[in-house]
């Protein structure tokens, strides 16, 4: 029994495996007793750097950089087991955490994956080597800061590294007893070799990665983190081999790098929810040689988040038709808590994907994600994505909402016109995208994790990372499909009234025409259902948009890999959308990603997911998201576990790419939005992230129960 | 080969073992007052109203030659009263229904038809997921449910049928995985009041079916609080489920989720509010009852 019971969709039903001192951390940790910490000393100030503002960009970041590492407040958890925090809270904002004149003077990097790994394999040290022997080789004035910019980072992370072995060094020195003293003591000797030389024991890995990561975080930069079983498996099956550590104390040391994660959790504020930071985790899979890597790690991450509702590092399975069971059904455990931590990668799809897209096999095979679930290769990806509206252009221009009103005298014509759109949108967008990577603000700190920027001496983004990757991210195709799909149906199959008739009825917001409404709001099958008609027209504008883009996939250095998501801009979308054709009113919800419109999906999940997979995704080399919500009476008992390891496979079968699936019972949100105080730790999945749902604004809790749920039955 | 359907119900997560595709027939002998399913009773098709959907326009009122549409209109509100005791089936009311709120309830579909709406979810079944057959009462249907098993068999599918025990004697148990069997109540005073009917042929067909294949067989009881929820009860009901050898045995709640269907198809519930709804505590107790 424990004193912290967290947030399940089954109350009372996660296991416990961690100590209580590890599940009072949790507690705190999940509420906020250390982003409130954190948020205490939001920057610190420039005016101790004479000269800053005047300096050149390069000279006030390093110094920026120095100055956080000197002076940021050291953290030290009660009964941690992994030392380092980000304790500055302009860094929660994207910020680079130091002020100018009130402000932070840059804002810092995020949507990538720093290559933490290859510090792990290498060592820090051999970085300063690597400088060095750039710098002895020609540069230009550039470059030679550039280069220079790099070791202030080296040095500056040392200079924190320092101050924290200082700090245990007092500690051990003031111990109360020998326990603390051994405790002190234990917390030193992983750190300081580490991240400097190369971890030998999966205790100084773990050290080693959490203080990668926490200095760039320190430093305002949003990283993933990659695939840290991959990471870490090797030291952890040589030291339980060895009996260097027990799999019980390896959980433990791994719970802590998860609760430590959710340290800039505030609670405070509400908006788009509170664990947003994009620290990606990828699991499972297969590794450069094609061979599995699942190992003990994978299991102990697992384990920890089917312990607790910690969705701050967003974890995404990869899973294909040969994935262990055992590994299924795990996933499926965790997943039916609710929460959406865990969401699943199609990887064979991905892999094959990104190889006939033109990336080596083996750059392929290790790939992971950013932010959400946008595919790149770690560690040497500068990557950016640009959202494009799809239905809203089609909308004014094909729709004729906005400026002179059209008219078709067939469906072949509408729908002819509206791909023809989407082709002149992608001309135009890959005229756009050949500046991408072509100069910014120094962002050394990241570049320093980057393959290649070093020895190209040029930072992550003037050029330096081995691939630049540009996405165009469409949105609202379900939405454009169903529109299509009515107007077909309603104007020229059953010729109810004429194109131009209905367009006005549009424009007026139905008004008048109730009955017109629910007729087509009903009685038609919409895309998500698994009706080949709906589907076909999702096929076809995916086709185009995914064709279009592929006319051109690499230019002026930029790869353009097609990609769909909305994340959560349907919301703000949805305010200044024209009335549906689909039978909703101006201001109803929107689709989001490639899932169904919501409250449109009336067979199930698995119609849903069948209707997605019709769409050749992988032609989608970016990715894209489909939303699965199940309620939890559809999901209980020993049959409810199986029922979701099914829909996994069934959606690997298919040819899916990523899927989010959460569990969740819209009346505990209702009354989590009347007493939000009793549900702090009730996390929900969001798009590509988790959130505490009480850190959710109105608008975005309504989006959330709104968004259709498949029941089951 | 035809067949009434009620409905068919995909992503069914708690007919069987993994995703299952239910097909609900349509008929059924029994007349359980607590029935989940009231509008798969009769064999016919039925008219259903989805209340939600209606806008009290007064059309189906209008056209009904039986009166079992009323619209009751206040200055506020109005309200939708369906009797369907009188319908004569002529689906008038549905044209008329431009609302689209009322529809047909069952129709007759061939069971090729049937198995390839099943099909449809082939890559969700993996090895244990497959179609379940449920009702209202497959074996008032048995030519159809052999024939729909065996197709799915054909195809390699994992096959259930969820029976009453009445007709049970004409059920290719061949053909299924897995047959889920429900005992009202063991009693048969108490199962006379409780469903209208006798069940001593349902036990005999009950130890027919256990002496060909009692692994196959999931005795299932649902349990509803003041109705048939004593110990003595469940020990009888074990008692009579270890003497034929069969090893699995479900008590599940009763919902009363029957009522809101019995009245979309304009029929008087009999089901019992939610205080026959059995709290967890005291489910969780006979469960642990009948395990001992």
């Amino acid at each position: 029994m424990s004193e912290y019971t967290f947030y399940s969709a089954f109350p009372g039903s996660r296991p416990v495996r961690c100590s209580e001192k590890t599940r009072r951390f949790a507690w705190d940790s999940l509420h906020a007793v250390y982003g409130r910490q954190t948020s205490e000393t939001l920057a610190l100030e420039s005016d101790e750097i004479p000269g800053f503002a005047e300096m050149s960009p390069y000279a006030r970041y390093d110094a920026a950089i120095r100055l956080i590492a000197e002076k940021a407040p050291l953290r030290l958890c009660p009964d941690e087991l992994v030392c380092g925090s980000a304790t500055l809270g302009k860094a929660i904002k994207h910020t680079i955490p130091v002020h100018l004149n009130g402000k932070c003077f840059q804002e810092s990097v995020s949507h990538l994956t720093c290559g933490f790994d290859r510090v792990l394999r290498e060592g820090l040290d051999s970085y300063l080597d690597r400088i060095h022997a750039r710098q002895a080789k020609e540069c230009t004035p550039a470059q030679e800061e550039f280069l220079r910019s790099l070791e202030n980072t080296v040095e500056s992370l040392r200079i924190w590294h320092g101050r924290y072995l200082n700090l245990l060094a007092e500690k051990r020195a003031s111990a109360a007893d020998e326990a603390e003293r051994a405790y002190y003591d234990a917390l030193y000797k992983n750190l300081a070799p580490v991240p400097f030389g190369v971890p030998k024991t999966f205790r100084q890995g773990v050290q080693a990665l959490w203080f990668l990561f926490a200095f760039t975080r320190l430093c305002g930069n949003w990283s993933g983190i990659g695939r840290i079983d991959v990471m870490l498996g090797d030291l952890l099956k040589a030291d339980l081999a060895s009996g260097e550590i027990a799999l019980d104390e390896a959980r433990e040391l791994l719970a802590h790098f998860w609760i430590k994660g959710c340290e800039w959790i505030c609670l405070d504020e509400r908006g788009t929810g509170d664990a947003q930071h994009y620290q990606n985790i990828v699991l499972s899979g297969c590794g450069e040689d094609g061979k599995d890597v699942t190992n003990e790690v994978t299991w102990l991450v697992l384990d920890i988040v089917e312990e607790f509702p910690i969705p701050d590092f967003p974890i995404a399975v990869r899973v294909n038709e040969d994935t262990a069971p055992a590994l299924l059904n795990k996933i499926a455990a965790v997943m039916r808590h609710g929460s959406g931590v865990v969401a699943v990668y199609n990887e064979r799809l991905i892999i094959d994907s990104m190889v006939e897209f033109g990336y080596p096999v083996e750059e392929a095979r290790r790939f992971a994600n950013d932010g959400c679930w946008e595919v790149q290769v770690p560690g040497k990806t500068l990557f950016g994505y640009q959202a494009i509206d799809i239905y809203g252009q089609y909308q004014k221009e094909v729709l004729g909402m906005e400026g002179e009103k059209k008219d078709y005298d067939s469906f072949d014509a509408l729908l002819g016109e509206t791909k023809s759109m989407i082709a002149r949108f992608m001309a135009d967008w890959h005229d756009r995208a050949d500046s991408h990577g072509k100069g910014g603000k120094p962002s050394t700190v990241v570049a320093l994790f980057e393959d290649d920027c070093i020895e190209k001496a040029a930072d992550y983004y003037c050029g330096g990372t081995r691939y630049a990757a540009l996405s165009p991210h469409l949105g609202g195709v379900p939405d454009t499909v169903n529109s299509l799909l009515a107007i077909k149906k309603l104007v020229f199959e059953e010729k109810k009234l004429t194109f131009g008739a209905f367009m006005d009825i549009l424009r007026a917001d139905w008004e008048g025409h109730e009955e017109l409404r629910r007729y087509v709001r009903d009685s038609y099958t919409y895309y998500g259902n698994d009706n080949d008609e709906a589907d076909d027209l999702a096929v076809q504008i995916m086709d185009t948009f995914m064709d279009e883009t592929r006319k051109i996939k690499f230019r002026a250095g930029v790869l353009r890999p097609a990609g769909i998501s909305t994340f959560g801009r349907q919301i703000d979308w949805k305010d200044v959308r024209y009335p549906h054709a689909h039978g909703y009113r101006r201001g109803e919800i929107l689709a989001s990603n490639l899932s169904p419109t919501p409250g449109t999906d009336r067979e199930g999940a698995t119609a849903v997911i069948r209707s997605h997979c019709k769409i050749n995704l992988s032609k989608l080399t970016c990715g894209t998201a489909l939303d699965i919500k199940l309620e939890p009476n559809s999901v209980k008992g020993e049959e409810g576990l199986e029922a979701i390891a099914s829909l996994i496979s069934g959606f690997v079968v298919l040819g899916g790419f990523f899927m989010q699936l959460d569990v969740m019972d819209n009346a505990v949100l209702l009354e989590a939005q009347k007493h939000p105080e009793d549900y702090q730790n009730l996390a929900v999945r969001i798009s590509g992230w988790s959130a505490r749902f009480v850190t959710l604004n109105d608008t975005w809790q309504r989006m959330i129960i709104e968004r259709s749920q498949q029941a089951g039955v | 080969m035809l067949g009434r359907i009620t409905n068919i119900q995909r992503f069914s997560t708690h007919d069987g073992p993994g995703i299952r595709t239910t097909v609900f027939l349509k008929g059924c002998p029994m007349r359980c007052i607590w029935c989940h399913n009231p509008e798969t009773w009769h064999t016919a098709p039925q008219i259903q109203l989805n209340a939600t959907r209606c806008t009290g326009c007064g059309g189906c009122e209008a056209v009904c030659p039986a009166g079992c549409h009323r619209i009751d209109v206040d200055e506020t509100a109005f309200r939708h009263l369906y009797d369907s005791t009188g319908c004569v089936r002529c689906g008038k009311c549905i044209a008329a229904c431009r609302a689209l709120a009322l529809e047909w309830c069952g129709k007759e579909m061939e069971a090729e038809e049937v198995i390839s709406i099943v099909e449809r979810d082939r890559a969700f079944y993996g090895k244990t997921g497959g179609l379940t057959v449920s009702g209202g009462e497959p074996m008032m249907q048995p030519a159809f449910t052999n024939a729909l098993l065996g197709l799915a068999k054909e195809r390699g599918l994992s096959t259930c049928v969820e029976i009453c025990g009445v007709g049970a004697e004409n059920l290719d148990d061949g053909l299924c995985d897995r047959i889920y069997f429900d005992i009202k109540t063991p009693d048969p005073a108490l199962h006379r009041r409780l469903t209208g009917r006798d069940n001593a042929d349902i036990l005999a067909n009950l130890r027919r079916l256990a002496e060909r294949c009692s692994d196959k067989i999931v005795v299932r009881m649902v349990i509803a609080a003041g109705l048939n929820d004593s110990p003595e009860l469940v020990e009888q009901l074990t008692a009579l489920t270890s003497s034929l050898g069969i090893a699995h045995v479900e008590l599940n709640p009763f919902h009363p989720y029957g009522s809101s269907k019995a009245s979309a198809v304009g029929m008087k519930s009999t089901s019992p509010g939610k205080e026959a709804v059995p709290d967890d505590r005291a489910l969780a107790k006979l469960r642990a009852h009948a395990e001992a």
